[in-house]
């Protein structure tokens, strides 16, 4: 799957703050690319785990979307299996989201950055169906059909997780 | 310099009341077997050891009762989310695989609204860091490079009030150029006199990126 991808930067305009996208580019050094936004005046968003369980629920509840993966920043493979078979079942039987929910609620009271990434998609229809992720360090990917729709959406959800 | 002048002037004053109260009344007199040209110096010594302790009973009842009626007391620790707030200890937090890392704050508070009136809490963040709350909280407000939290707030509708609040700071890594070790504390904007404030700190190491 190929993804366009921008990051999820903070801007500060006549006093106000609000969140923007700036395009990013696979080719290009990360870490290059971050000093000259910083450059720019622009302050890293970071999708931390309890915003990633509202834009699971606001994916999967409000949009009809499901999650197909979710990784961890760090390596446990028992917790990977674990919540793979989780979204298995979820994708056999919907009730099984309440788990998800709760296993990912414990997880983000221990911790708010455990979260690195969750892939979500839109289920199938006649025309190219969303298809996307969510880093926790800001970037989203977006199938190249739904990027403008996807980004602006999950900007405005990010902004009222972090602001009200 | 407080306590060590109150250490100093404490026996002086023990010595005077224990020699007053054994001019006025010596209670050794009146037992048999102390002999009567020691009864005195006895009594003396007696007195003071007990003016002492009197006097250190009545300060501390003093320092309390000020402290509850006059003063506010805050304590703000730093804590890593899977560890105890413990004021002792100052952790040190590097940076995930991801480039982020995150600090627990705990608030305990014990006084007065009015004593916290228009002051916050501010955590600065490094400069190869940006800052970010975990989640919105009406409380907290994230300014450039500052996170804020307002004590007002804390107390909602109460005049008195005594808690302990918990929040999670996040930060994320800017690309530096050597490696890095940072110290944060969090200090109070506008802090009255009669506020007591304890904090400790944590350190933030950043490798070179």
């Amino acid at each position: 799957m190929e993804y366009v991808k921008t990051k999820l930067f903070w801007k500060t305009e006549s006093g106000k703050q609000h969140i923007c996208c700036v395009d990013y580019d696979d080719q290009q050094d990360y870490y290059i690319f971050l000093r000259k936004c910083r450059a720019k005046g622009y302050r890293q968003v970071i999708v931390t785990s309890e915003i990633m369980i509202q834009i699971i629920r606001h994916a999967c509840l409000d949009k009809g979307h499901y999650i197909y993966r979710i990784e961890f920043a760090e390596d446990d493979t028992d917790l990977e299996n674990e919540m793979d078979g989780i979204l298995k079942a979820i994708h056999k039987n919907p009730a099984y989201f309440g788990d998800l929910l709760e296993k990912l609620r414990f997880l983000a009271e221990k911790t708010s950055i455990d979260l690195k990434r969750i892939y979500i998609k839109e289920k199938y229809k006649d025309t190219t169906p969303d298809n996307y992720f969510v880093q926790s360090n800001g970037i989203i990917g977006v199938n190249r059909e739904a990027f403008s729709k996807v980004c602006l959406e999950l900007g405005t959800l990010i902004e009222r997780c972090l602001t009200g | 310099m407080k306590r060590i002048f109150w250490k100093l002037v404490m026996p002086v004053i023990s010595a005077v009341i224990g020699i007053a109260a054994a001019n006025v009344y010596n209670l050794f007199d009146f037992i048999s077997f102390i002999p009567k040209e020691y009864s005195y110096e006895i009594c003396m010594t007696v007195y003071f050891a007990v003016a002492d302790v009197i006097l250190e009973a009545a300060m501390e009842f003093c320092i309390d009762w000020l402290t509850s009626h006059y003063f506010s007391k805050i304590e703000i620790v730093l804590f890593q989310p899977n560890a105890e707030a413990d004021i002792q200890i100052h952790p040190t937090l590097v940076f995930n695989s991801v480039d982020q890392t995150e600090s627990g704050i705990s608030i305990k508070v014990k006084g007065y609204k009015k004593h916290f009136k228009d002051t916050r809490i501010r955590i600065k963040s490094p400069a190869f860091a940006d800052i970010q709350s975990n989640y919105r909280r009406r409380e907290v407000s994230v300014i450039d490079d500052s996170y804020y939290i307002s004590l007002e707030a804390l107390f909602g509708g109460n005049e008195y009030a005594c808690f302990t609040q918990k929040f999670r700071i996040i930060l994320a890594q800017i690309p530096v150029d050597g490696d890095s070790i940072v110290k944060i504390e969090p200090e109070i904007e506008k802090k009255r006199w009669n506020v007591i404030y304890k904090h400790n700190y944590v350190q933030i190491k950043a490798v070179k990126k």
